[in-house]
């Protein structure tokens, strides 16, 4: 149904529309539903035009942290958003904790920024991460500025009851501040539910203009390549909206949970995820202009998180919302203590959490192999001081989907003190986020005026922490984005009819059903279990080309259709995802050696990528072209490595 | 698992212009939750409702078992 009707055509697109409330809202038709109750009716597709300084594509937490900024920097900014910023993006529901090095503590337990990057380069890096120490340094020495700037906006970070955890030599600070990484105190924890609305409120405060509902579908180019603003097509309206922009930043989300139905499923209870954003648009995006696009392959890792139930998926029993959590056997015997039996700041505590890291997402580890063999594992809370569990319930308040589960929680009237948490083998999920290259903190892409911030930048999504990197780059982004503004002159995009056209045939295809018809959901479950079929498994160079084919069949084999423009914007989502099940196929091939879970069988045959190079991949005269890049330049880093 | 109060909701239409997923339109001047498989259980529309008559709850598997009493 069509919540909203588009404006007087304009465009010579004559579009027969099915209404697809038909049937199912026969009872009590309502006004609105009444106007469209015919089974066809007749709508157009119309066209609406903005100039900005700075466009901005996504408004989550670095698309608006970015808006923000450039606005500060003078320019006009315009951010388009595909849902609505008040609840949009990874942060939708809440993100509570931002990793960040503020002196005036670390400085206490010398901790540097320089530990900070070094933790990074570990810690981020073995899950994907591209290892900037460059990115990672820049994030070291302003996070802790932008935390104030956060608090600066009335999101609370300063609590009566201080440092809830066992951090004795930071009391008293006001901040509760958790560890993480080598179990330093890193991650301060602060009440985020509501910082998209906080956001969204500063963003219009400095006058950036917001289009919600509008799902960017191409960047525009002058005649030199030079990115000069976006197309987007409404998600509740037929409307085509063209943004002609000097810079253009990507801010678009990292994971691409919708690449296989464990992911899509929300097997995880995290809020990184939000399938309507994990559809690998800003990829999709980024490569048709020629920006190359890092570690495809990565994003393929569907198994990287191995054990997957709420004591694991909203953190590990030691971590920032079970300080207090430990695994029991069937008989109470203790599996894994509580996180205060080892002395904080000592190796062996160090070492136990790396450990306990392994165990959890390899799936390799001795949690997993318990499991394998048929034990019975727990979880539990039972040695969580009153303070403790306050902070538990505390924590379990702030962030994405946690809210749910202390609802769920609360309505079945569960007491800490006593319940235990059956542990078991669960789900995967495609969590490793891929990016956008970029040549330095600058945020700057292959692409003139084009800048890819948030989880696209640089595979640094999982590498940097997620909420904190989004906020320290979007800012930079920002900055960056205007100031380049400033020197030049009004864009010149020199493709927009061509791809309004286009955007308007595509449409008018998807929305007629003449020849047989697919609905989005029915594509994206055959491209789910296209990829579930091969990544993952160990592969050659051959069978990975049959992939391809068998992807390209399927492609060209489906008729995709949409009845309503949220439908449209469903189907736009899904075709995204083929292109990108696409770009991990030629991102394997292009990545010469085993990884993970990948086992290339044919390894021998080939030269070993080295970890620490990324693959590369973007389109050039319409065809996928692969490379490799090296990242900036590698830690001397104090500590071993875990995963490869 | 959405669960609205048609008897407290009063249309405002909060929760169509939240809802990540574009989950929601009104229907007779109520939330309707047109597309509710499509939902991801962010709680956006439970937390912002501003007469609380929306309810998100998790359903197997993603409701939470435990055992209440250790033995």
């Amino acid at each position: 149904m069509l919540t909203r009707m588009p404006d007087p055509p304009f465009s010579k697109y004559q579009i027969y529309l099915r209404d697809e409330a038909e049937g199912s809202l026969t009872e009590n038709p309502t006004s609105t539903y009444d106007e469209e109750k015919e089974m066809v009716h007749m709508t157009s597709i119309t066209t609406k035009e903005y100039q900005a300084d700075v466009a901005i594509i996504g408004g989550g937490l670095s698309g608006l942290s970015a808006a923000i900024e450039a606005s500060r920097q003078g320019a006009e900014v315009l951010v388009v958003e595909k849902g609505n910023t008040l609840r949009s993006g990874l942060a939708g529901s809440g993100i509570d904790h931002i990793q960040a090095h503020i002196p005036e503590f670390h400085d206490r337990i010398g901790y540097t920024t320089e530990d900070l990057v070094n933790d990074q380069y570990e810690f981020g890096g073995n899950i994907g991460g591209l290892r900037s120490n460059t990115l990672a340094r820049y994030f070291a020495e302003h996070s802790g500025e932008d935390i104030r700037e956060l608090e600066r906006y009335g999101i609370q970070f300063r609590f009566e009851n201080p440092c809830g955890q066992s951090i004795g030599h930071l009391k008293p600070c006001g901040y509760k501040i958790v560890p993480q990484f080598h179990y330093v105190p890193t991650s301060y924890n602060f009440a985020g539910r509501d910082i998209k609305r906080v956001l969204t409120k500063e963003v219009l405060k400095v006058g950036v203009r917001i289009l919600n509902r509008v799902q960017v579908r191409s960047i525009l180019v002058d005649e030199q390549g030079a990115a000069a603003g976006v197309v987007g097509m409404g998600t509740r309206s037929f409307e085509i909206v063209t943004v002609q922009a000097k810079t253009t930043i990507l801010a678009t989300q990292g994971g691409i949970a919708r690449i296989s139905k464990a992911g899509a499923g929300g097997t995880s209870f995290e809020n990184f995820a939000a399938p309507s954003a994990s559809t690998g648009a800003g990829k999709v995006l980024a490569a048709h202009v020629g920006a190359r696009v890092l570690n495809m392959e990565l994003t393929g890792l569907i198994d990287t998180y191995a054990l997957m139930d709420y004591s694991f998926s909203v953190g590990l029993p030691s971590g920032s919302w079970w300080p207090a959590g430990r695994i029991v056997d069937e008989n109470g015997e203790v599996v894994v203590p509580r996180n205060t039996d080892i002395p904080e700041e000592t190796p062996q505590y160090k070492q136990r959490y790396r450990q306990l890291v392994e165990d959890y997402y390899s799936g390799r580890g001795r949690i997993a192999e318990l499991l394998a063999q048929g034990r019975r594992l727990y979880f539990d809370l039972q040695e969580a001081s009153e303070e403790e569990l306050e902070n538990i319930w505390w924590a379990l308040g702030h962030e994405g989907k946690t809210n749910v589960l202390k609802h769920h929680l609360i309505k079945q009237g569960v007491d800490f003190k006593e319940a235990r948490f059956p542990l078991r083998l669960g789900g995967k999920g495609a969590l490793v986020p891929a990016g956008i290259w970029v040549k330095d903190d600058t945020t700057e892409t292959d692409v003139l005026n084009l800048y890819a911030t948030g989880d696209e930048i640089a595979g640094t999504g999982s590498g940097l922490p997620v909420a904190g990197g989004a906020i320290v780059f979007g800012k930079r982004s920002g900055e960056q984005a205007a100031l380049r503004a400033r020197e030049i002159p009004s864009p010149t995009a020199t493709n927009t009819a061509q791809v309004v056209e286009g955007l308007m045939r595509q449409t008018e295809a998807l929305l007629d059903d003449k020849n047989g018809s697919v609905t989005w959901k029915q594509a994206e479950e055959s491209l789910q279990n296209l990829a579930e079929h091969t990544l993952g498994r160990p592969y050659t160079q051959v069978s990975i080309e049959d992939d391809l084919s068998l992807l390209s069949q399927a492609t060209s084999s489906m008729r995709l259709q949409a009845g309503n423009p949220h439908e449209l914007s469903r189907c736009f989502e899904v075709s995204d995802l083929y292109q990108i099940l696409g770009f991990i196929y030629h991102a394997i091939l292009a990545r010469t050696s085993s990884l993970g879970p990948y086992i290339r069988a044919d390894e021998a045959d080939y030269v070993a990528l080295p970890w620490g190079v990324a693959t590369t991949i973007s389109i050039k005269d319409g065809k996928p072209s692969t490379g490799t890049v090296s990242f900036h330049e590698a830690s001397s880093s104090k500590y071993p490595t875990i995963h490869r | 698992m959405i669960i609205i109060d048609k008897h407290t909701c009063t249309g405002c239409g909060t929760c169509v212009e939240v809802c990540p997923e574009d989950v929601y339109v009104l229907k007779d001047g109520n939330a309707f939750a047109l597309y509710a498989t499509e939902c991801w259980v962010c709680g956006s529309c439970m937390f912002d409702c501003p007469v609380q008559a929306i309810e998100i709850d998790l359903e197997p598997p993603h409701a939470v078992r435990f055992i209440r009493k250790a033995g």
